[in-house]
């Protein structure tokens, strides 16, 4: 396609360029490209891992659709995820951004307390501990009980469990928290000044000149958090096992069950991939949308 | 008609006295700010103070309905116990299994992620939009599909109990999102820096090791971090490929500890689990500055 | 050049890490390697050269079991220098999908300790090696071992699996709290309807004392092949038709079953699902002092003891309103899957761990109560008190058992057996009715089980 032959330095610097993704390629092809094609391949099968894979065209998805108990409950419950969790923990994570964004005295331990539980993240030690700190006799509602308040049952009432895990999961909001904190820093400051001197009231310069000035910055948290949340699994695996009554029954876990409880890797396969493409379509309708809102300084 | 200093000596007294009431009204708004930041952070951190005083109590003491967060009795035996829980290791070996796999994984990460990020942000070759949507569009693929597929291969390379099936696959940049950080990150170092280096007649390699690497400190800092983080924190993939139990790791070993169908010592749980997560913790405040700033750049160009 | 010096320091302290791992780890990189070679080299040259066999043994538990499994079979190596064992084990999390993959890649342990109701999972799809020969051999001795259990794990003809302790329901209550409301305890041999009757005395007792944080008993849920085929056994069903080919449950007395398991949270003298669902795994109801009474395994009875805050009774469980409901079952099993190399070796050692005295001494009950009689009989000795009552209450059961004979598990029963869970939970948070868990239950099964014909 290309109109000129490349001159002899670029056709280096090309074959430089491949050089430096020679190590990504190989990783690529062996232990992302070839397990993917193996599991598209796979989608379109009945595989129990101990008898060959039979082909049998659209049926896992046609099943999906039709007779499967559980696909649309857990479609369901980890959109309701999404929902709740991505903009809980993006609010959060503005919320204090911008109240560290002023020169407070401090701020360096704030940020350090502020970002700890994102270290911890949600790892078996993690799990257990909430797991213990939310229960019935936990800590929590022992909290809740000085005030005369409680006991809640945060992960056993099947009307809470979802919410709470979106909690869980919005407390570990510091890596957002740091990119917000990084994209305040880069709003010009004589915008507010120019503001404050019209009497703008700070809410106003909150709509009118952060959000807009960090637009860019909110679109990307938004997705990262947003396909991270699709996939949410090892809170529920280890919390909730999905429950109670199925209100924490998420994709993922259905799928994972699926495989390994079940022996279904073709069905498995085809609800990962009926996933990828969710993920796919609502990240472009994202983008979509956001163009109208998004404001890029050039 | 009054006086020229009069009047001046008025505005400075309305003007300091407005200066008074902003001061006042910032006083007070930075009082608000601290408090709720304390509150906030007494949030934040409450789960890990409750960690940290239920590994020194009693069994018994971990469920009773009436909480202090000084121990009744103080014992040091949870910890005791713990460390010597598995029958044929003590806890320091698995301990040092995990930081040989995080070590291992970290340094992969490094390695491949910022030559690859080096070739998307720094240089010009067909395809390169391609290579970049590729590394975003792995990021969608539950991790799961793979699963099956991944195991056959590290089963038929003979790999499984080792920590290869970790390392290996690090080394070879599998991880898209370090590399999406590093390269939005390198994007951000200024053009003329390698191309006055190539005018001097420096070769990529050169501008790679001597320039961009150096001056991208801060988002390998934050690519160690997570990847040793992320690492350390796993479960189900240590679980699936480390089948012998000399080369379990803390993880492992925790859920080994914890299971339904037989007794559990609860306070020497709380003991290891506070000891397994204290070098993420440790990690992070020693290269905190650096991964604060790693971890900024990130998400500023779209 | 500080920065500098820090980065350096950073990229050193990183390569040390690798480097230290590689060397600390070193039997951790390189002996996988040589561990799979020995495996194949042991595969081309057979067992019965008697030398330098490797064997892998898979279990899962907690510590103590892990610790005296470790011990036991240690001993077994020390007596057998030819025989090398390495040990699998790990929590129940996890331990299923981690079989399953290594069934797959072709990489299975040589034994293994599965649950005593998913054998025949494993059998249909061709993936455990028949015990049959050994046991004709006298490789594995069964002479000692109760024949009805034994028969459990008899698919298609042919044993495949042994138990590895027995375990029998027991019915657990907190004196204390008896004592504190001055209530008699309940005794063994006593109805379900006894049962219920008592748990709902010490509930009233308790609301008349303002106390409305306690309950009379802990809701009698999950298990179908235990909880809940015995509740069923007694109202006159049966779970799986003869053949084990279709579900059978969804009947009159199967929608009876349900309700009257219901019944103590319907009354409300067993506490709501919201609250028993919060514990931590493997923390009940009872242990935290939240209810009189609790029906658990016999195998349960020592980490109570150990945890809790209260004075431990023990009786057996229930028997039945109409019929003897009650029946000894394997608390797991031990099989030998088709991928290993040296089954006779395997079988070897889980006849050690099922008849030998060293072995049992040290196992004691951390897998049940032995089920050799001749090892039962000795384990009495040097046992907590908890222990003897324990086992004189298991001995006892025989009184209470006959009418009801558990069925075997159908293919895919592992299945049946979480979705049985997960709809008897919806019913519980009163999200579903029986009739509708019934119908669901049914169809689900057949599905499942019908995969198999």
């Amino acid at each position: 396609m290309q109109a000129q032959k490349p001159s002899r330095g670029k056709m280096k610097s090309y074959i430089e360029g491949y050089l430096f993704l020679l190590p990504w390629l190989c990783g690529f092809l062996l232990f992302t490209i070839w397990p993917i094609i193996q599991s598209f391949l796979l989608s379109f099968t009945s595989y129990d891992i101990f008898t060959p894979p039979k082909f049998i065209g659209l049926q896992n998805f046609v099943e999906m659709f039709t007779s499967d108990r559980i696909f649309k409950k857990a479609l369901w419950v980890t959109l309701k995820y999404v929902l709740m969790s991505v903009p809980l923990k993006l609010c959060m994570a503005l919320f204090i951004a911008m109240i560290l964004s002023q020169k407070l005295r401090g701020i360096g331990i704030y940020r350090t307390i502020y970002y700890l539980p994102s270290i911890l993240g949600a790892s078996v030690a993690m799990s257990v501990t909430w797991k213990m700190v939310l229960g019935y006799d936990g800590f929590v509602n022992y909290f809740l009980g000085l005030f005369g308040l409680g006991p809640v049952n945060f992960l056993a009432n099947p009307s809470l469990s979802l919410p709470t895990l979106a909690m869980i999961s919005a407390w570990q909001f510091g890596s957002a928290m740091l990119i917000f904190l990084s994209g305040l820093k880069n709003v010009p400051q004589e915008l507010y000044e120019a503001a404050e001197v019209d009497g703008a009231r700070w809410w106003k310069r909150f709509i009118h000149i952060t959000l807009p000035m960090l637009s860019p910055t909110i679109l990307f948290n938004f997705i990262m958090n947003m396909i991270g949340s699709f996939q949410v699994f090892t809170e529920a695996f280890v919390m909730t096992r999905g429950g109670p009554v199925d209100s924490t029954y998420f994709y993922v876990l259905h799928l994972y069950r699926t495989a390994f409880e079940n022996f279904r890797m073709g069905y498995a396969s085809a609800l990962a991939w009926l996933l990828t493409i969710i993920i796919v379509i609502v990240t472009a309708i994202t983008f979509k949308i956001s163009d109208h809102y998004v404001y890029y300084e050039n | 008609m009054q006086s020229m200093p009069n009047v001046s000596g008025q505005l400075a007294e309305a003007r300091r006295k407005r200066k008074r009431k902003q001061d006042v009204k910032r006083g007070i708004r930075f009082a608000l700010s601290h408090l709720l930041l304390i509150a906030g952070a007494l949030l934040m951190i409450f789960p890990l103070l409750w960690l940290i005083s239920s590994s020194f109590k009693l069994d018994n003491e971990i469920f009773s309905r009436d909480f202090s967060f000084i121990p009744r009795t103080f014992t040091f035996d949870n910890f005791r116990k713990g460390w010597n829980s598995n029958p044929q290791y003590s806890f320091f070996h698995f301990f040092c299994n995990t930081l040989c796999l995080v070590g291992g994984v970290a340094v992969g990460n490094i390695v491949s992620c910022s030559l690859t990020a080096f070739a998307i942000s720094r240089l010009n070759f067909p395809g390169k939009k391609l290579v970049f949507s590729i590394i975003i569009l792995t990021l969608m693929l539950p991790g799961q599909v793979t699963l099956i597929p991944k195991y056959l291969i590290f089963s038929n390379l003979g790999w499984l109990s080792t920590y290869l099936p970790f390392i290996v696959p690090a080394f070879m940049g599998t991880q898209a999102f370090f590399i999406y950080m590093m390269v939005q990150f390198m994007r951000g170092i200024p053009g003329e820096l390698d191309e006055s280096a190539r005018i001097d007649g420096c070769s990529s390699f050169r501008i790679y090791a001597s320039i961009i690497l150096p001056l991208s400190k801060p988002s390998l800092c934050s690519v160690a971090i997570f990847s040793f983080i992320w690492t350390w924190n796993d479960f189900l993939s240590q679980l699936i490929y480390l089948s012998e139990v000399r080369t379990y790791t803390v993880s492992l070993i925790l859920n080994s500890l914890v299971d339904a169908t037989s007794k559990s010592s609860w306070g020497s749980l709380m003991a290891l689990t506070l000891i397994s997560i204290l070098p993420c913790v440790l990690l992070y405040f020693l290269m905190q500055k650096y991964f604060v700033e790693g971890i900024a750049t990130s998400g500023l160009k779209g | 050049m500080n920065k500098k010096f820090l980065s350096t320091a950073l990229c050193g302290a990183l390569a040390l890490s690798a480097l230290a791992g590689c060397s600390s780890g070193q039997s951790a990189s390189s002996a996988p390697a040589s561990s799979a070679a020995a495996s194949s080299a042991v595969s081309s040259a057979p067992a019965e050269s008697g030398e330098n066999i490797s064997l892998r043994f898979m279990w899962w538990g907690g510590e103590t079991r892990h610790k005296a499994t470790v011990e036991a079979l240690d001993l077994y190596t020390e007596q057998n220098p030819g025989v090398r064992i390495e040990y699998e084990y790990g929590g129940w999390d996890g331990y299923f999908d981690k079989l399953l993959t290594q069934l797959a890649g072709n990489n299975a342990p040589d034994i293994v300790q599965l649950s005593y109701t998913n054998a025949s999972e494993y059998v249909v799809r061709d993936q455990l090696a028949p015990l049959d020969s050994y046991i004709e051999s006298g490789l594995l001795r069964t002479d000692k071992l109760n024949q009805t259990l034994l028969d459990t794990y008899k698919i298609d003809g042919s044993y495949y699996a042994v138990p590895s302790g027995v375990n029998v329901q027991l019915l657990y209550y907190n004196q204390t709290m008896f004592d504190e409301f001055g209530i008699s305890y309940p005794t063994s041999g006593m109805t379900f309807d006894e049962y219920y009757a008592k748990a709902k005395e010490l509930n009233d007792a308790a609301r008349a004392a303002g106390r409305e944080d306690i309950w009379g008993m802990s809701a009698y849920t999950n298990a179908l092949d235990v909880n809940f085929q015995r509740v069923l056994i007694d109202f006159g069903g049966q779970l799986w038709n003869d053949d084990l080919t279709a579900a059978a449950f969804n009947s009159p007395e199967g929608i009876q079953a349900i309700e009257y398991v219901k019944k103590p949270l319907d009354e409300g003298f067993c506490p709501p699902p919201e609250i028993s669902a919060s514990n931590p795994a493997g923390v009940t109801d009872f242990a935290l002092g939240r209810v009189g009474m609790f029906i658990d395994n016999a195998t349960s009875a020592a980490g109570l003891a150990e945890t809790a805050d209260f004075t431990l009774g023990m009786e057996l469980a229930p028997f039945g309103n109409n019929k003897k409901v009650t029946w000894y079952q394997a608390s797991q099993i031990f099989v030998i899957t088709k991928q290993s190399a040296n089954p006779e070796a395997a079988a070897k050692v889980i006849d050690y761990m099922l008849n030998d005295e060293a072995a049992g001494k040290i196992l004691a009950y951390e897998r049940g109560i032995p089920v050799n009689e001749d090892i039962r009989a000795a384990s009495v000795e040097g046992k907590s008190e908890i222990e003897k009552k324990e086992l004189e209450l298991v001995d006892g059961a025989a009184e209470f058992t006959g009418d009801g004979v558990p069925m075997p598990f159908p293919p895919g029963y592992l299945d049946v057996h979480s979705e049985f869970e997960r709809l008897q939970e919806a019913v519980m948070y009163g999200q579903s009715t029986p009739e509708e868990m019934m119908n669901s239950l049914e169809s689900f099964a057949n599905q499942t089980i019908g995969k198999f014909n």
